[in-house]
């Protein structure tokens, strides 16, 4: 099942390697691409955009989750840091931060915990 | 550009270039919480930064590319194993980065889902979403055209707005994005 599309991206990828060797083609098809990246990359900004809605409701309190969101933001962006540690490091504290104040919130009865 | 894929300062890949490729793709797919889009960040270091596979543009087309094209979201792994190391790279890196997200992702999912009452599986759930939506973030930046050229930033901007707050069709995005650009106004 993804075989079928996974073939189809790869021929165009071809495709687009060979058309761009030839004469009077390399500009238009530089440029349809810069064109497709810049628009691939406000696509996921804007998603990024719409996610961060659900962030206002957030357990930690919204100041502080979107200020998490921009830290992990610029431990990958910024200063290159790999993966793993960024999502152990600060996914865990945010994790164990969570589960606090989830626990506290359902010792209190201010809340059932069973709900998604 | 070369026609064909090229391989690092086209020296011949060999086996044990394909296993590194596969170990790339095989760990970034154990941490893969937020889909494989979340983790472009690391690839790009890996691959770009690190490994010298592919050039910084080759890494964005392949995104760019494969956001446009129908299907899943996780074949722009296909296209950085195609411009990394041609046609062994891109089934490589699909079979590593499918090969347990297929398997243990399906098991962990159905695992959580017994147990959301659970308030450790919640906390994960919850705990996890900022970090995610950070990730995103910078995968987004990372693909982003350079402050240098103001018209794609602001084709960038433009995009990120309508995807925000409108149903627009991507589709329609991409054409007109690609058309914009072929015309030379990007």
């Amino acid at each position: 099942m993804i075989a079928a599309p996974m073939a189809l991206l790869l021929l165009l990828a071809w495709l687009l390697g060979h058309a761009q060797a030839l004469p009077g083609w390399e500009g238009p098809l530089q440029g349809a691409l810069k064109g497709i990246a810049a628009v691939a990359a406000g696509q996921i900004v804007g998603t990024v955009l719409r996610l961060a809605a659900p962030l206002k409701n957030h357990v930690l309190g919204a100041p502080l989750s979107m200020g998490l969101a921009a830290l992990a933001f610029a431990l990958m962006a910024l200063f290159k840091l790999p993966l793993l540690w960024v999502l152990l490091g600060l996914g865990g504290l945010t994790c164990v931060g969570t589960y606090l104040l989830l626990r506290r919130r359902s010792a209190h009865g201010a809340g059932p915990a069973h709900h998604g | 550009m070369a026609p064909a894929p090229h391989t690092m300062a086209d020296a011949p890949l060999t086996l044990a270039d394909l296993a590194t490729l596969f170990g790339h793709f095989l760990a970034l797919s154990l941490m893969s919480i937020g889909g494989a889009i979340t983790l472009v960040p690391d690839m790009h270091r890996r691959l770009v930064d690190d490994g010298g596979w592919l050039s910084d543009g080759d890494f964005t087309a392949a995104i760019a590319l494969a956001q446009a094209a129908p299907g899943p979201n996780v074949l722009f792994v296909a296209l950085l194993g195609w411009y990394s190391a041609g046609l062994a790279g891109a089934l490589v890196c699909m079979l590593g980065i499918m090969l347990p997200s297929t398997t243990l992702a399906l098991a962990a999912s159905r695992w959580v889902a017994n147990r959301r009452h659970w308030l450790s599986v919640q906390a994960f759930q919850a705990g996890m979403t900022p970090v995610t939506v950070g990730l995103l973030l910078a995968t987004g930046w990372l693909i982003a055209p350079s402050p240098t050229q103001a018209r794609a930033l602001l084709l960038s901007v433009a995009v990120a707005g309508l995807v925000w707050r409108t149903r627009v069709r991507l589709i329609w995005l991409v054409a007109a994005g690609a058309t914009l650009g072929a015309l030379g106004w990007v």
